[in-house]
C-alpha cells in the first residue's frame, strides 16, 4: 500500500515540478491541524524516514550525496514544500543533485582534519564491511583511552577503518539531538540504525519494490508452470 | 494452425502474404527426434535475446553516450526514470543468464557432437554470434563509464597494442584518440547497439540453418536408437514453453532476489582515469579469456592463445570427422569433454581471483587441457573410432 501511495506521490511530484505555481499542492493537509482528533497517535516513522531528517540535520551538513537530487526524497518526505524549503536553504532547487556544502575540495579537507567526506551515494554498497560497519562506526566513538594521544581535529573511534582508530569526523550524533515525530527515542544506536538505513535507500531505493515485484512474477510463472507441466504430460500420453 | 480450414481473415493474409501459411506449416510440422532438455536451450536463448532486445531500447531512450553525462544518466535512470531500475535489472541481470545459457548451448553441442557434418554451419553462424555477444556484452559494459567500466576497458583496448608493428596506431585508430575517452565511448555506444541488431539478423541464419539439415538425434549411437520424429507442435512447442517458464524463474530470483551476485560493485563509482581500482575483475561470463591474457607473460602471447582458444572451436567440424556423435558412449571424448568442461570453469574462476601465482598456473593447466582436447584427444579419438567403422564396412550415418 505504502509503495502505491509512494509511486503516486512520485507520479505527481512530476508533474507539479513543470509548472512551479502547482508545487504547493499539499496545503489541504493544514484544516486537520487545526483541529486535531484527541489523542490520536502520530504515524508510525519507516527506519529510512527518521534517517533522512538526521541525514538532513547532521551529515550533509559535511557529505554530499551527488547522485541523488532532492526531489529524490519525495518517497521519504511526501512534502514538496519541505524539501524545497531544504534545498533553498543550500541555495538548489528539487531537481539539484545535494552537492557537498564545501565550494572545493581543499576547503572540505582543511574543515576536516585533512580528510575529504566522502560522497554518500552509494557509501553503503561501496564501503567496506558496508551497512553493519556504518552502523557500528557511527556508534563506535569512545573516550580516548589512557596512553594514546590524539591530534586536533581527531577523534578516538576503535571501529572506524583508517587512521588506526584516530578518526577525523567529529561525533556526529548526540543523544536526543532530533525529534522524531513519531515519538521514536533519539539514543545514538537508534540513529545510527535509521541513517543506515536511510544510507542503504539512497544506495538502492528499489529494493523493497523490487522483492515485491519478483515475489509476483515468480507465483505467476509458478501458475504458467504448473499448467504447462499439465499440458506436457498429457500430450506425452497422447504420443 | 495446421489445419487447412481457412476462416476469412487468414484468407485476407493469405491472399497478400502466400508465405505465412507454409512458414507456420513448416514450423509447426517440423520434425524432431527424441531429443532431451537440453535441446530446449536455443528456445531460452531465444527469449532471453528477446529480453535484452527490448530493454536495451527502452534503455537506449535515456542513456547519453556522452564523457560528462553517462553515468549520471544511468543514475537517472535508476533514480529518476519511472520504471528505469526495473528495465536496467533486467538488462543487466538478463546478460548473465543469456550468457550461462549460450555456454550451456554450446556445451550441448560440444558434448553432443551438434557440430558435425551436416550441421557445420548451425556451429559456425552459433560460434560467430557467440563472439558477436562478446563484443557486445564487452561494449555495453563500458556505457556505465564507471571505474571497472574505465579500467576494464582499459585493459583489454591496450592488449590490441601487444600486436606487432601496428598494435600502437591500431589502438588510436579504434580509439580516435590516444586514451579512452569520448570519441571512443561514443563509438562503444554505436558497436552496441549496432550489434543487437546484426545479431538478430544472425540468430535469423542460425535457425535457418538448422531448419535446413534439422535437430540432431542424441540417441543414435547408444544401444537402443529411436528414429522416430514427432512435429514440433504441440509437443515440444510445450516443451519448449516449459523450460523457458523455468528459465524465467531462474531469471526472476537472480535479478529481483540476488542482485548483488552481479557485482558491479565498483561501477557505483564514476570513472577516474588517475585511480586504479584495488583489482580490476572482468565480469564472469569474459573472465575465461582474461585470465588467459594474465596466464602467458608475454602480451602478444596472450592474446593469440585467447583468440586461438575461440578460432579452435571453428575447425571442429573438420578436427573430429567420426561417424559418432555422442560423447556419451565415446570413452575418450567423454574424459576429454569432461576435462574441458572442468577447464572452462577453472579459467572462469581464475579470471575473477587475483593474479596469484597458484590461479596462474592453474589458468596454464586449463589452457593445456583447452587445446588438447580439442587439437589431440577429439582428432585422435575420431581416426579410431573411423577406422573401426571402416572396418566393420559402415558407412557414415548422418
Ligand atoms: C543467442 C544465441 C543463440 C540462439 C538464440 C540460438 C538458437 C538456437 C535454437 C532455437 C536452436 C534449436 C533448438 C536447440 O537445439 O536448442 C539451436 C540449435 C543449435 N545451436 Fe544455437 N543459438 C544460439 C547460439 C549458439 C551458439 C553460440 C552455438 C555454437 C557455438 C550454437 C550452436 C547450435 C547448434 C550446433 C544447434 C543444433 C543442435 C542440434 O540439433 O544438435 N548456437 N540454436
Amino acid at each position: 500500500m505504502k509503495k502505491l501511495h509512494a509511486l503516486l506521490t512520485c507520479t505527481a511530484l512530476m508533474m507539479a515540478m513543470c509548472p512551479p505555481s502547482l508545487a504547493d499542492t499539499d496545503e489541504p493537509i493544514t484544516p486537520i491541524q487545526k483541529s486535531p482528533p484527541p489523542a490520536e497517535p502520530p504515524p508510525p516513522m519507516r527506519p529510512e524516514e527518521r534517517g533522512l531528517m538526521i541525514f538532513q540535520q547532521v551529515c550533509s551538513s559535511c557529505h554530499s550525496m551527488e547522485r541523488a537530487h532532492y526531489g529524490d526524497m519525495i518517497t521519504l518526505q511526501p512534502s514538496v514544500t519541505a524539501l524545497q524549503h531544504w534545498a533553498q536553504q543550500r541555495h538548489a532547487g528539487l531537481e539539484s543533485p545535494i552537492a557537498s556544502p564545501y565550494p572545493s575540495v581543499a576547503v572540505g579537507k582543511a574543515n576536516n582534519g585533512g580528510d575529504y567526506p566522502p560522497d554518500l551515494s552509494h557509501i553503503a554498497r561501496t564501503i567496506r564491511g558496508g551497512p553493519d560497519y556504518i552502523r557500528q562506526m557511527l556508534a563506535g566513538y569512545r573516550p580516548v583511552p589512557p596512553g594514546v594521544t590524539l591530534a586536533p581535529h581527531t577523534y578516538y573511534n576503535p571501529v572506524a577503518l583508517t587512521h588506526h582508530h584516530r578518526f577525523k569526523m567529529r561525533p556526529p550524533l548526540h543523544e536526543g539531538m532530533i525529534t522524531f515525530p513519531d515519538g521514536t527515542q533519539a539514543t545514538i544506536p537508534q540513529m545510527a540504525s535509521d541513517v543506515t538505513a536511510f544510507l542503504q535507500w539512497a544506495d538502492d531505493a528499489h529494493r523493497s519494490t523490487r522483492r515485491f515485484i519478483g515475489t509476483a512474477v515468480l507465483l505467476y510463472l509458478a501458475l504458467l508452470g504448473g499448467m504447462l507441466i499439465a499440458l506436457w504430460r498429457l500430450l506425452k500420453k497422447e504420443a | 494452425m495446421t489445419d487447412d480450414t481457412s476462416t476469412p481473415a487468414t484468407g485476407w493474409l493469405d491472399t497478400r502474404l502466400p508465405f505465412l501459411r507454409p512458414f507456420c506449416r513448416h514450423m509447426a510440422r517440423f520434425p524432431m527426434p527424441p531429443v532431451n532438455l537440453f535441446w530446449t536451450l536455443g528456445a531460452c536463448l531465444l527469449v532471453a535475446f528477446g529480453l535484452m532486445f527490448v530493454s536495451g531500447l527502452f534503455l537506449s531512450l535515456h542513456y547519453q553516450p556522452d564523457l560528462a553525462r553517462a553515468f549520471d544518466s544511468v543514475e537517472a535512470i535508476e533514480r529518476r526514470v519511472p520504471s528505469g531500475w526495473l528495465i536496467r535489472s533486467l538488462h543487466t541481470g538478463g546478460v548473465s543468464m543469456l550468457f550461462a545459457a549460450l555456454y550451456l548451448h554450446v556445451g550441448r553441442g560440444l558434448w553432443y557432437g551438434s557440430y558435425k557434418a551436416p550441421r557445420e554451419l548451425v556451429w559456425l553462424s552459433g560460434l560467430f554470434m557467440m563472439l558477436l555477444f562478446m563484443t557486445t556484452a564487452f561494449a555495453g559494459y563500458v556505457l556505465p563509464w564507471g571505474q571497472m567500466s574505465y579500467w576494464g576497458a582499459t585493459v583489454i583496448t591496450h592488449a590490441v597494442e601487444a600486436i606487432p608493428g601496428i598494435g600502437h596506431g591500431l589502438l588510436v585508430y579504434l580509439l580516435g584518440e590516444d586514451t579512452l575517452g569520448g570519441i571512443a565511448l561514443h563509438r562503444f555506444f554505436i558497436l552496441h547497439f549496432t550489434l543487437g541488431f546484426i545479431i538478430a539478423a544472425v540468430i535469423g541464419l542460425h535457425v535457418l540453418c538448422l531448419h535446413g539439415t534439422g535437430s540432431s538425434n542424441p540417441t543414435l549411437d547408444g544401444p537402443r536408437p529411436d528414429r522416430t520424429t514427432r512435429p514440433f507442435a504441440p509437443f515440444h512447442m510445450v516443451k519448449d514453453c516449459l523450460a523457458v517458464c523455468v528459465f524465467l524463474a531462474l531469471f526472476a530470483v537472480l535479478v529481483f532476489f540476488l542482485p548483488e551476485l552481479l557485482g558491479e560493485l565498483d561501477n557505483v563509482i564514476p570513472a577516474n582515469p588517475l585511480k586504479t581500482p584495488a583489482d580490476i575483475t572482468p565480469e564472469w561470463y569474459l573472465a575465461p579469456w582474461f585470465a588467459m591474457l594474465r596466464a602467458i607473460p608475454s602480451r602478444l602471447g596472450g592474446l593469440a592463445a585467447a583468440a586461438a582458444s575461440l578460432l579452435v572451436l571453428f575447425i571442429l567440424p573438420w578436427l573430429d570427422r567420426s561417424p559418432c556423435h555422442n560423447a556419451t558412449f565415446r570413452p575418450l571424448v567423454r574424459v576429454g569433454m569432461g576435462l574441458f568442461f572442468v577447464a572452462f570453469f577453472t579459467l572462469i574462476l581464475a579470471g575473477l581471483h587475483g593474479a596469484t601465482p597458484l590461479w596462474v598456473w592453474l589458468s596454464r593447466l586449463a589452457m593445456l587441457v583447452w587445446f588438447l582436447v580439442f587439437l589431440v584427444v577429439l582428432p585422435l579419438s575420431a581416426y579410431r573410432e573411423r577406422k573401426k567403422a571402416g572396418s566393420s564396412s559402415r558407412g557414415e550415418t548422418p
